[in-house]
């Protein structure tokens, strides 16, 4: 959900900004998807940066709600870092699967904010 | 340790937002009264949710639904934030494409126990795909009730 947001919010602002980029690529002849791509590169990394730092600095900056939450269910440090590392790795695959779906929907406008709809001929 | 719902727990909830209520007032906050709306909210929600939970966790079915709903949720929170609700089938696609490949490797290699018990919290977290609002209670990898069986 998070990185869905953040892929669909970021895309959709650099689109906005950047529609002359885009139809300039259009008229060189490439595809829709082709020119958002090219207008719009980083859209996608940038969307799981946050789980991204997060992964990297646990423990060091941060103990997050799932090691939280088996210390004080009763369980010991161990335990928690076991359950902490899964759900962090499990959250970094899930969001690279879902951000790479969602972008490939958006360059291909299946999803396309209302305003945009328009300006990308779906 | 465990937080247990005792009167202890009553007594610290009423003392904590009376402290904000006083500390709001001395540094002129203004922020007085969305505390104690959001406190009582929180402590209903919670309630609520914690009891819904507990029928949740019976069978594996019902856990499985809560699951469904909590995806549905995601979906249209995520969705109206972004303003496509009219695009919701691809949304749903985009969000399942992350969470089923995750669930099937937890549970295809035997990490977690498939029932209610982890499934809910490690389902919610990978649906929200956020850990910093879902701490959860009890122990996740190794659930003693479930190690037992």
């Amino acid at each position: 959900m998070t990185a869905h947001t953040l892929v669909a919010r970021n895309s959709f602002t650099h689109l906005r900004s950047h529609l002359g980029e885009f139809e300039a690529g259009l008229s060189l002849g490439l595809s829709r998807a082709e020119a958002i791509r090219l207008t719009d590169p980083d859209s996608a990394r940038d969307a799981t940066m946050p789980n991204n730092d997060q992964t990297r600095t646990v423990g060091l900056v941060t103990l997050p709600g799932a090691f939280i939450g088996v210390l004080l269910g009763g369980g010991s440090p161990v335990q928690a870092g076991a359950a902490q590392v899964l759900v962090l790795l499990g959250i970094m695959a899930g969001q690279a699967a879902t951000v790479a779906v969602a972008h490939r929907l958006i360059e291909h406008a299946r999803i396309v904010a209302p305003d945009l709809r328009l300006a990308l001929h779906p | 340790m465990t937080v247990q719902p005792t009167w202890q727990l009553g007594l610290a909830l009423a003392l904590l937002v009376i402290f904000t209520l006083v500390v709001s007032r001395l540094g002129e906050l203004r922020i007085g009264r969305q505390t104690v709306v959001a406190a009582v909210r929180a402590i209903v929600q919670l309630a609520v949710v914690s009891v819904i939970i507990v029928g949740a966790l019976q069978h594996l079915w019902t856990a499985l639904l809560f699951v469904v709903v909590m995806f549905v949720i995601g979906v249209y929170t995520t969705t109206k934030r972004v303003g496509v609700t009219a695009c919701w089938p691809w949304v749903s696609l985009a969000m399942a494409a992350g969470i089923l490949p995750v669930l099937l490797i937890v549970y295809a290699t035997g990490t977690a126990p498939l029932n209610g018990l982890s499934l809910i919290p490690i389902a919610g977290i990978v649906i929200g795909n956020d850990d910093r609002p879902h701490a959860r209670g009890p122990e996740l990898v190794h659930p003693p009730a479930v190690a037992s069986r």
